[in-house]
């Protein structure tokens, strides 16, 4: 059984969502529009500070990942307890007094609401393939590369 | 050591590479060490003899990995601790080099033996999952060769970029015409132009509100059509890259003279009477400077 959950992720004042290096951690911003274009989300990112590459759903951020984390184990709550009182009901009606089964309602967990804050990032369009990134730059002591094609913008 | 001496020195090397050389080799390594550091159980080995492949036949990084690690006496074991009876720990030393040493050696020694998980399980790993196992080792065991190649290659990368600005000569994109010369040294800009841009727009904008004014006036027809010449003639020569003196002048003449009917003139428009003066006064002011 699958069961799949939607996962709103604010954007700042220029419609950029905030992602997450799954190697060194550093965090940049794409356009969701480019990001996942005509719905179809991008398979793989390459980081724009280390270059390095890996599937695109590894650079969410860890509040990313935290929220949907606790959406996924409120819904097995949900489910345990919906289970857990069908259960109890069924024994304690079936049971004529003999049987008698209570139980806790396990508790579910606080989501937190994402925000996002505009930053000092440089917007970067790349010549190769024309999408655009947020990144912390410093000219001439680092390289920002394409995540999207990876080449050095 | 300048870059132009260190460039020769590569050459003579064999191991100079293009700014196109250089990114094409950035994203190749880009590449196979994010496959390394993404391998799984299955495909750890081919990865890690790829990398090891890249990292040896590419003069550029084997290069670089040589300078590194010159001079450097270490012993990788050091390094990469295995005591039998209890997990194996990595103990980087101080010397970067040293540590580079190790980690080259220690690949190559995995690549000769090819057994990625025997080495890997002997780490401990928050997860019990093979492939969990496999990728936190190579991580915590080669990313710190993998981050010093790559800064490498992008250092050397920005260097050629650096060089190449230095050396390209200074473009200025000015809206019109910039007439002088421009003195580029040792990275300063000393400027002597003399940029007549505002002087240009200012005749190319009463030209356009003339040309109008004057074709609407109760004047005699030839007088109109040489004075629309004219001014359609500064306009072209205030537009080109090298304005002729010579046909300005003789434009300017032409206005003046249409100008010296002022009686008629003045009468005609009021536009007129105003703007072909001021015309007059930018179109000399626009010579004299040529």
């Amino acid at each position: 059984m699958s069961k799949t959950f939607a996962i709103d992720i604010p954007c700042d004042s220029g419609g950029y969502v905030r992602f997450e290096c799954p190697y060194c951690h550093s965090e940049f911003k794409l356009l969701p529009d480019e990001f996942q274009p005509e719905g179809a989300s991008t398979e793989e990112l390459f980081c724009p500070y280390c270059g390095l590459v890996s599937g695109s759903s590894n650079f969410f951020t860890q509040d990313v990942v935290n929220l949907a984390e606790t959406i996924a184990a409120n819904y097995m709550i949900d489910e345990l307890n919906s289970s857990f009182g069908a259960m109890a009901n069924d024994i304690n009606r079936s049971g004529n007094g003999l049987i008698k089964m209570t139980y806790k309602p396990l508790k579910k967990a606080n989501t937190k609401e994402l925000v996002e804050n505009d930053t000092v990032e440089t917007v970067f369009t790349c010549l190769c393939c024309g999408n655009h990134e947020k990144v912390l730059y410093c000219a001439g002591a680092s390289k920002i590369f394409c995540a999207y094609c990876g080449v050095d913008i | 050591m300048c870059w132009c001496f260190k460039n020769l020195l590569c050459i003579l090397r064999g191991r100079y590479m293009t700014q196109y050389e250089l990114k094409s080799l950035s994203l190749r390594f880009r590449r196979t060490s994010s496959n390394l550091l993404n391998a799984n159980d299955d495909n750890a080995a081919v990865m890690m003899q790829r990398f090891k492949y890249l990292i040896d036949e590419t003069p550029f990084i084997a290069d670089t990995l040589r300078k590194a690690m010159s001079g450097k006496e270490y012993d990788y074991h050091e390094c990469f601790t295995n005591d039998r009876n209890s997990w194996a720990e990595i103990n980087p030393p101080c010397d970067e080099g040293c540590h580079i040493k190790a980690q080259y050696d220690f690949l190559s020694e995995i690549c000769e033996k090819g057994k990625v998980f025997g080495y890997a399980m002997r780490y401990r790993c928050k997860s019990n999952n093979i492939n969990d196992i496999t990728q936190h080792f190579i991580n915590i065991a080669f990313k710190p060769l993998i981050d010093y190649i790559n800064d490498e290659i992008s250092k050397e990368l920005i260097l050629q970029e650096e060089t190449i600005k230095a050396q390209a000569p200074m473009q200025q994109n000015i809206y019109g015409s910039v007439y002088g010369s421009a003195n580029q040294a040792s990275g300063d800009i000393h400027s002597s132009n003399e940029t007549l841009v505002n002087n240009i727009r200012e005749i190319a904008q009463l030209i356009e509100e003339l040309l109008p004014a004057i074709k609407n006036a109760d004047l005699d027809e030839d007088d109109k059509a040489n004075a629309i010449d004219d001014l359609e003639s500064i306009n072209e020569e205030i537009s080109k890259a090298a304005p002729k003196k010579v046909r300005l002048k003789k434009a300017s003449s032409g206005i003046c003279n249409f100008l010296s009917k002022s009686a008629s003139v003045v009468s005609a428009s009021v536009i007129l009477a105003e703007k072909l003066p001021l015309l007059i006064d930018h179109i000399n002011a626009f010579i004299a400077t040529l």
